[in-house]
């Protein structure tokens, strides 16, 4: 009988005692709180003021989501075996997940694939799905690379030559872009060369000598680093050749404005930035969500700069 | 109708066949149940009703209070360009002063809040600005909308939405988000007025700062500025929305009035407040989502629910622990009662509890016990009838007196006296027939006396006319009835006790009389007497019967016992005896007539 | 009836707290992390920027010694000071270990310090040097930079040697004094104050005869340093011996305005500036910069990520890096000039 009746009552007070536990300590929030997500960043520029926006964007991200952000930048841009060393540090250490912008994807591949099998990869600007990556941030690489190659078109008369700058050689994003390009020069009949950096020479100082020893009609730089190089380097030539590329750096926006460049194909680096995460997070998490889409890209001239949507592209970053 | 009719039968039913205690815990945790959940929800609708007031209030508050900071700072704005304009550009004159520097002390005061003061004349040349002065070479200001809009109301200050700032060529290529305020202004150039611009170039991160981080709720409000038609002018997320990750409803809201509003974007359900800033027509939206604010209060919900549980446990706990305290003896008592109908024996009846209970055990018990007292005394009563019917039925045929009589009667007929041997032998048969009188054990007085004087004869006869006898009787009394046997014993121990050292004095006197309902028959003589210790003997009915040798072996006792167990301990015998002056026994019965001996013959009978 | 105890009664409150158990587990298994949280004044300078850099890259190094996990959180304050003491909030709420504030406000490091103390969180200040008392408060509170006197020490040094070694070259007109213009940093910043007024002192120090022609500010940007001095140049032609710029962009900005005046390289005035940036030590290299004073970027970072060290170690902090009252972590100045700019490059 007394059993009994310590039995009515202990089990009803314990649970109670749980309840009450569960309000006092919440754990459910405590538990949301306590875990935040790691993301690491690793770019492949060594130089972090190229990419401020996105790295803006991601930082939006992060505080959105509560996550975490560790940015690895190397020491030598566009290297890929520091950023297989950097990879492998990373996954050795323990990370939710890893946001990449591989310099060469072909030899990456293994250490993309080892690193997928641990943890979450997600890559920006050039596409690794094959070697395990969970998403892809980042523009359709040859519809860019086309329509820059159709807008040299409009200045370069036929047989006219094209300086295509492979600033990151490898297999990648921007190399996809130089070839989009060059099919669509060759084909129009325009003459295409493409400027690569060499062993001893990093683009900076190879390109002068390029420019010196036969100057193009027009050049193409894939991306905003060797963009800001092509300017730098043309802005004492005459005749100036036209320059076309892809960016939105304030450099980049004001030779725009200046009439050094021709034109840019501009993405809203903020809003890659911003998906890259949360792409990352909502992979690290399982929730299904719609695959990326490829991101949008706009052409912007030195006389549509100020138009409203472009301003907000060029200067994501209100300051 | 009958829908509830059945109900209600089912109930009953229900009712009928539950224990008290299911009955108690059952009522008592419903009610428990449904005043605590009704309490629980009365409170908690309340509350966040209330709070949805509060909250409401609050966000009007809180955007007042953001208002009058934006507002101070518009203003201060506003005043800047007042007094570049009313200080420095009317006072003087462009051909021969320059502006320049007090623009510049202007600037230098503001210099957190403003991007650079600037004057062009209506052609769209600079006239004068700080901190840089080099305009870049694509850019014409008389085309652009501040300078438009400056120009075509020229009373009125004009504030533009947030844009990229287009005007002057920075080494540092810098591009910086202003809001312009732009004025028309009128410009001395060797003392004859011309049109210009005034334009103040605001920098966005003043905005910034006042509208950001404001806390509207705890979870989840926020607070944006839009435009009189709706344009984006500050929102904590504009990167996103810019970028077209994120949508805002700033076009729905620019039509709402100054106050709260509810609507729903996005499939959820949000608490908009709206409030004017004073002239520039900008509107500085609150939004609280209204989910969140479940999630927020949700930990006020569990506590609810927390306190809302224990009290129903308390309760329940409570209520189970009474109904049990209350019933538990209660149904001891009916298992109790069960075994007791059982037919068990030694059945322990001490219950406590409540009073009544407690009280009822008691009753019960002590019934219990009466019960067992009566049914014993019962069978005692049949046993020690039993007996004296076995006593009476065995001495309607006395042996002894049979052969003593018969003795005589062949003594007589031998001595040739055969007149006494007759009249022996017939008062010997008709005392016998009378002792059996058919098997009734009453019979009419009448009878009992002749029972008597037949036995008398017979004994006189035998003691050699000792002693004589007289019987009287009131003729009202013959007709009443009595058990059988009674007179005879009683005569047997006067003749025995009495006559027996009589020497032809002896006198026996039988007299029966009524008075009322009581009829007496008085059996006197004038023997020696008892000594009281023999009365009090011969009156005990608990001692074993005395059965003399000689006599007819009813005895005494037996005749008191007999008329005390058919008609109660108020009749009976009495002894009155005086040693040598004599005895009387009365025998008092009740008076019985034929309707009411034939009711004691009835229950005699069976 | 003897009834073992229901075990199974047990297993609903047990069930419920073992909710609570995997809320405190998951994390055990990886590697410590440390939480540092920077906050810049302003993330556009282009010195701090390099800081921020040297600060990331040094991080990565340590997390490799020590095999931990650093996580630098970098937030720009954009020149507000209630932005900052928001993001430093933001940092004490995330669980920062140690948070690192280059103080838009001197004078308003109290609220921070005392945000840190709460916290026990070791704040380190760095290259925006808050007021003595203020850092006095807690005794975790720690300055690492170099002092800006020695910077205008310095830079009037290189003048002075020149002056020194051939007065002719330097005095435009000849008059045997030392005319000069100074372009200075933000209104009421404490490097521009002391810049200002030790590079002079060395010179008047020197005994060398110095004449003010003009000074004013020019927020430590370019392009206002460059209309300012068109300004000057176009008032004060041919005068000008010297122009001492508080900061290299100054500086830049002062040679764009005399280049784009149609000076040559000769004929510039001697300029000199404050940081050695790269922009900076490119003009050196072409002469048209007469020399700079060198702000150790690289070594700032590294004196933080030393302070850092002690602090996860445990270690007192005096063993790790030489602290001046305990709280001030001075990094010297040096100057750079086209003879040692080899060193720099």
């Amino acid at each position: 009988m007394k059993r009994k009746i310590l039995l009515q009552l202990v089990v009803p007070l314990l649970s109670l005692c749980v309840l009450f536990l569960l309000l006092a300590f919440d754990p459910g929030q405590a538990h949301a709180d306590e875990a935040p997500l790691e993301v690491s960043i690793l770019h492949r520029e060594s130089d972090s003021t190229l990419w401020s926006a996105a790295r803006q964007g991601m930082e939006q991200a992060a505080a959105d989501m509560g996550v975490e952000l560790r940015f690895l930048a190397p020491s030598v841009s566009n290297q890929a075996e520091e950023q297989e060393n950097l990879l492998s540090r990373e996954v050795a250490g323990g990370t939710d997940a890893i946001v990449l912008v591989p310099s060469d994807q072909s030899l990456l591949a293994e250490s993309v694939a080892a690193a997928s099998t641990q943890t979450v990869v997600i890559t920006m600007e050039t596409e690794m799905a094959d070697s395990g990556a969970a998403a892809f941030v980042g523009v359709d690489n040859a519809a860019l690379g086309e329509a820059l190659g159709q807008a040299v078109l409009n200045g370069v008369y036929v047989d006219g030559t094209v300086l295509l700058l492979n600033s990151v050689p490898g297999s990648n994003g921007i190399s996809a872009r130089l070839e989009a390009a060059a099919q669509v020069l060759e084909g129009a009949g325009r003459t295409v060369r493409i400027g690569s950096p060499s062993k001893a020479l990093g683009l900076s100082e190879a390109l002068p000598s390029i420019l010196a020893a036969d100057p193009p009609d027009a050049i193409i730089a894939f991306e905003a680093d060797a963009l800001e190089l092509a300017a730098a380097a043309i802005q004492g030539m005459n005749p100036r050749p036209l320059l076309y590329g892809m960016g939105a750096t304030d450099t980049i926006a004001a030779h725009l404005e200046q009439g050094i460049i021709t034109a840019i194909a501009a993405q809203n680096e903020f809003a890659a930035g911003y998906l890259a995460v949360d792409a990352a997070v909502r992979a690290v998490r399982r929730e299904a969500g719609q695959d990326t889409a490829p991101l949008a890209y706009t052409l912007v001239r030195k006389e549509t700069m100020y138009h409203p949507d472009h301003q907000k592209l060029l200067f994501p970053v209100t300051r | 109708m009958s829908f509830f009719r059945s109900l209600l039968q089912r109930w009953n039913r229900l009712y009928r066949r539950s224990s008290i205690q299911m009955i108690l815990s059952a009522s008592f945790t419903a009610v428990a149940v449904v005043g605590m959940v009704f309490l629980g929800l009365t409170l908690f609708f309340r509350f966040s009703s209330t709070t949805n007031t509060q909250m409401a209030e609050n966000s009007q508050r809180v955007l007042a209070q953001v208002n009058l900071n934006l507002d101070n700072y518009l203003r201060s704005m506003m005043r800047v360009s007042d007094t570049a304009y009313y200080r420095v550009i009317k006072d003087l004159d462009l051909e021969q002063d320059d502006l320049s520097r007090d623009l510049e002390l202007l600037y230098e005061s503001n210099r957190d809040s403003l991007v650079s003061i600037a004057v062009f004349s209506s052609d769209g040349r600079l006239i004068a600005s700080t901190p840089l002065a080099g305009l870049k070479n694509s850019v014409s200001p008389q085309w652009e909308p501040w300078f438009l809009t400056a120009m075509e109301k020229i009373e009125n200050l004009h504030f533009s939405t947030p844009h990229v700032q287009n005007l002057f060529a920075d080494p540092d290529y810098r591009y910086r988000w202003v809001v312009s305020l732009s004025r028309q202004v009128e410009l001395t150039r060797s003392g004859s007025i011309e049109g210009g611009v005034l334009l103040v170039d605001m920098s966005f991160g003043g905005i910034e700062q006042i509208c950001k981080d404001v806390n509207l709720s705890a979870s989840g409000g926020y607070l944006y500025l839009i435009d009189g038609d709706g344009e984006i002018i500050y929102h904590p997320r504009q990167q996103l929305i810019y970028a077209g990750l994120q949508s805002e409803n700033n076009l729905t809201a620019a039509g709402y009035r100054d106050g709260s509003h509810q609507e729903s974007f996005q499939g959820r359900n949000r608490q908009v407040t709206v409030k004017t800033v004073g002239y520039t027509g900008w509107k500085l939206v609150g939004v609280v989502p209204m989910d969140n604010m479940w999630d927020n209060y949700g930990q006020l919900l569990l506590f609810f629910l927390f306190v809302v549980l224990f009290s129903i446990f308390l309760l329940v706990f409570v209520n189970l622990r009474l109904s049990e305290w209350i019933t538990a003896p209660v149904k001891r008592l009916d298992q109790a009662v069960k075994e007791l109908e059982a037919g068990q024996q030694e059945v322990d009846l001490d219950v406590g509890g409540p009073h009544e209970v407690e009280h009822l055990s008691h009753s019960i018990r002590s019934m219990v016990s009466t019960m067992r007292h009566l049914m014993d005394d019962i069978i005692e009563q049949e046993e020690q009838k039993r007996r004296s019917e076995l006593d009476v039925l065995q001495s309607q045929i006395n042996p002894h007196f049979l052969y003593n009589t018969l003795d005589s009667v062949v003594w007589m007929t031998e001595n040739g006296r055969t007149q006494d041997a007759v009249v022996m032998l017939t008062s010997l048969a008709r005392f016998f027939r009378i002792s059996l009188s058919r098997g009734n054990s009453i019979i009419s007085i009448a009878d009992e006396l002749d029972h008597a004087r037949h036995y008398l004869t017979i004994q006189k006869m035998r003691y050699k006319n000792k002693f004589s006898a007289v019987i009287t009787a009131d003729p009202c009394v013959e007709t009443l009835y009595t058990l059988k046997l009674i007179v005879q014993p009683i005569l047997e121990n006067a003749i025995y006790h009495g006559m027996a050292y009589a020497d032809g004095d002896g006198e026996i006197q039988i007299r029966a009389f009524r008075e009322g309902g009581d009829v007496f028959i008085e059996v006197s003589d004038n023997g020696p007497g008892m000594p009281e210790e023999l009365v009090a003997r011969l009156l005990d009915t608990g001692a074993p019967s005395v059965s003399g040798a000689k006599g007819s072996g009813i005895g005494f006792r037996n005749v008191h016992r007999r008329i005390q167990l058919a008609f109660g301990a108020s009749y009976g015998l009495t002894i009155l005896s005086e040693p040598d002056a004599g005895t009387t026994v009365r025998i008092h019965l009740p008076a019985l007539d034929e309707e009411a001996a034939r009711h004691y013959r009835k229950e005699g009978e069976q | 009836m003897k009834q073992r105890f229901p075990l199974s009664y047990l297993l609903l409150p047990v069930l419920l707290l073992a909710l609570l158990l995997p809320a405190g587990c998951g994390r055990d298994a990886r590697i410590q992390t440390v939480r540092v949280g920077v906050a810049l004044y302003q993330q556009e300078d282009t010195f701090i920027s390099t800081v921020a850099q040297n600060l990331e890259l040094l991080a990565r190094e340590e997390e490799l010694a020590r095999t931990i996990k650093m996580n630098l959180t970098l937030a720009d304050g954009r020149g507000s000071q209630s932005t900052q003491n928001d993001q430093v909030d933001r940092f004490l709420a995330q669980g920062c270990d140690i948070i690192c504030v280059n103080i838009v406000d001197r004078t308003a490091a109290a609220v921070i310090i005392d945000k840190a103390q709460a916290a026990d969180v070791p704040v380190i200040f760095f290259n925006r040097e808050p007021v003595m008392e203020d850092l006095a408060r807690w005794e975790h509170a720690y300055y690492v930079g170099s002092k800006a006197e020695q910077a205008g020490r310095l830079q009037g040094g290189i003048v002075k040697n020149a002056w020194q070694a051939d007065a002719a070259a330097l005095d435009q007109n000849g008059d045997g004094v030392l005319q000069y213009v100074m372009l200075e940093g933000e209104p009421g910043h404490q490097d521009a104050l002391l810049r200002t007024e030790y590079s002079i002192q060395t010179l008047t120090q020197a005994g060398i005869p110095v004449e003010k022609l003009a000074n004013d500010t020019a927020n430590w940007q370019r392009g206002q340093a460059s209309l300012r001095m068109s300004q000057w140049l176009e008032e004060f032609h041919g005068q000008i011996d010297v122009v001492f710029a508080n900061n290299d962009d100054m500086a830049l900005g002062a040679i764009d305005a005399c280049l784009s005046a149609g000076m040559d390289t000769a004929s510039l005035p001697f300029i000199v500036g404050v940081d050695a940036t790269p922009p900076a030590l490119a003009a050196v290299a072409e002469g048209t910069l007469k020399g700079t004073v060198q702000n150790d970027a690289a070594g700032q970072a590294e004196k933080i990520l030393d302070l850092i060290g002690a602090f996860i170690d445990g270690t007192p902090v005096e063993d790790a890096v030489e602290l001046e009252d305990g709280k001030y972590a001075w990094l010297p100045y040096t100057t750079v000039t086209a003879d040692n700019l080899d060193a720099f490059l």
